[in-house]
């Protein structure tokens, strides 16, 4: 199921959220469920109250829609009130597209098939474009693969070397950027960078991985 | 003892000199003027170079340098770039076209990132949320450009210091290209 959380709404409008999902879930293919706490994958705020933290809650969840006063102009991402049952479904609706979209979740045969391909040692993949923002989520480690992704063609194992995370979190990424179509392969071995000059010559070695690390050291990274 | 240093540019108000704020160990070193540009709504901005320091525990100095926003001091910016670790460009989403502004930033940059890691930054993007940041993907891979593009708050510090992290996640993919 997915998670639909609600942040900073009056009371009441979370009973009438609550109420919705409730009486959506009689049918089966309604794939939401409320929850309390985070994660979630989308989410519900009050746009006023929200308005100096936006930032920050966007990275609460892979969606966010801000609820506003009628007639308020519909921007995107924005859901005029009062709330509306068949509105909020089809948002829902479009969310749990566009996650399992993104997502390699129930992988089909030929998926699977292709899947092998992003385990093994001889191909690589770099990124044709960054990625789409709801493939990402916001998400810290997905931002750091990405960032890699974007500098260097990468296998599996090269990913998960240098970005420290679990080899199966980096297959799974990797089938999710193929599956967005952001992805492209290199058989060939990674390109070397262009000849660098003055700061950048000194990057190669332990001096430069020096740097990185107490870079990050001295920002709490 | 090194010293090092990261290049924030960025439209007119797009908050070069916060961001530098954020994660500066002093106060940043600013020089900006009284605006006597009247397109732009802004009482100050920054004409020459604004800089905070970050002082690392082996003794070298990262140092955060704020170009001028105005496309009329491109020249510097050519300057400034040379032996950079990276580069972080800030877009104001506010702006009547901020694809069109981080055209500017690419055309002035095109020769230095060829090699410079880059991040792009958009802010006040709750308030102003179109150009989306699939638009400003779009737009840099017309360019055959793939930089990391982030929503950001320059006011905040976790977001400034994510900035940051995406430049050296670049310098670490490069690294592994320079032991093979």
């Amino acid at each position: 199921m997915l998670r639909l959380g609600v942040y900073k709404l009056p009371v009441a409008e979370i009973i009438v959220i609550r109420t919705i999902v409730r009486l959506s879930a009689s049918d089966a293919g309604f794939a939401w469920q409320l929850v309390d706490a985070p994660p979630y994958d989308a989410l519900l705020v009050d746009g006023p109250a929200v308005e100096h933290e936006y930032p920050r809650v966007v990275g609460m969840a892979a969606a966010v829609l801000r609820l506003t006063r009628m007639n308020s102009g519909g921007q995107p991402g924005t859901m005029e009130r009062p709330i509306r049952a068949d509105r909020l479904q089809q948002w829902l609706r479009s969310i749990e597209h566009a996650l399992r979209e993104a997502q390699p979740g129930g992988l089909t045969l030929h998926e699977q098939t292709a899947l092998e391909v992003e385990v093994s040692d001889a191909e690589r993949f770099m990124l044709r474009r960054w990625p789409p923002a709801m493939l990402l989520r916001n998400d810290l480690d997905n931002i750091r693969m990405a960032s890699l992704l974007a500098r260097r063609a990468l296998n599996a194992s090269e990913l998960a070397d240098i970005s420290q995370l679990p080899f199966a979190q980096c297959v799974s990424f990797l089938h999710a950027l193929k599956k967005a179509g952001v992805l492209e392969l290199h058989v060939e071995p990674p390109m070397l960078p262009p000849v660098l000059k003055g700061e950048a010559a000194v990057r190669g070695g332990d001096f430069a991985r020096g740097l990185v690390n107490v870079i990050r050291r001295r920002l709490g990274i | 003892m090194k010293e090092h240093k990261i290049l924030v540019t960025g439209t007119v108000g797009a908050g070069k000199t916060t961001a530098i704020g954020c994660v500066s160990e002093i106060e940043p070193v600013v020089t900006d003027v009284y605006n006597s540009d009247t397109s732009i709504d802004k009482a100050r901005t920054t004409v020459g170079l604004d800089f905070g320091q970050l002082t690392l525990d082996n003794g070298d100095r990262v140092r955060l340098f704020g170009t001028p926003g105005q496309a009329r001091f491109d020249f510097l910016w050519k300057i400034l770039a040379r032996n950079a670790l990276g580069l972080i460009v800030l877009m104001d989403n506010s702006r009547p076209n901020p694809l069109s502004d981080l055209s500017v930033y690419l055309d002035g940059f095109a020769e230095a990132l060829r090699t410079l890691p880059c991040v792009v930054g958009v802010g006040r993007m709750e308030a102003h949320p179109v150009p989306s940041l699939d638009d400003y993907a779009e737009c840099l891979a017309a360019t055959g450009r793939v930089f990391p593009i982030l929503g950001v708050d320059v006011r905040k510090r976790a977001d400034v210091v994510l900035l940051i992290d995406t430049l050296l996640m670049q310098l670490e993919a490069d690294l592994r290209g320079e032991t093979e």
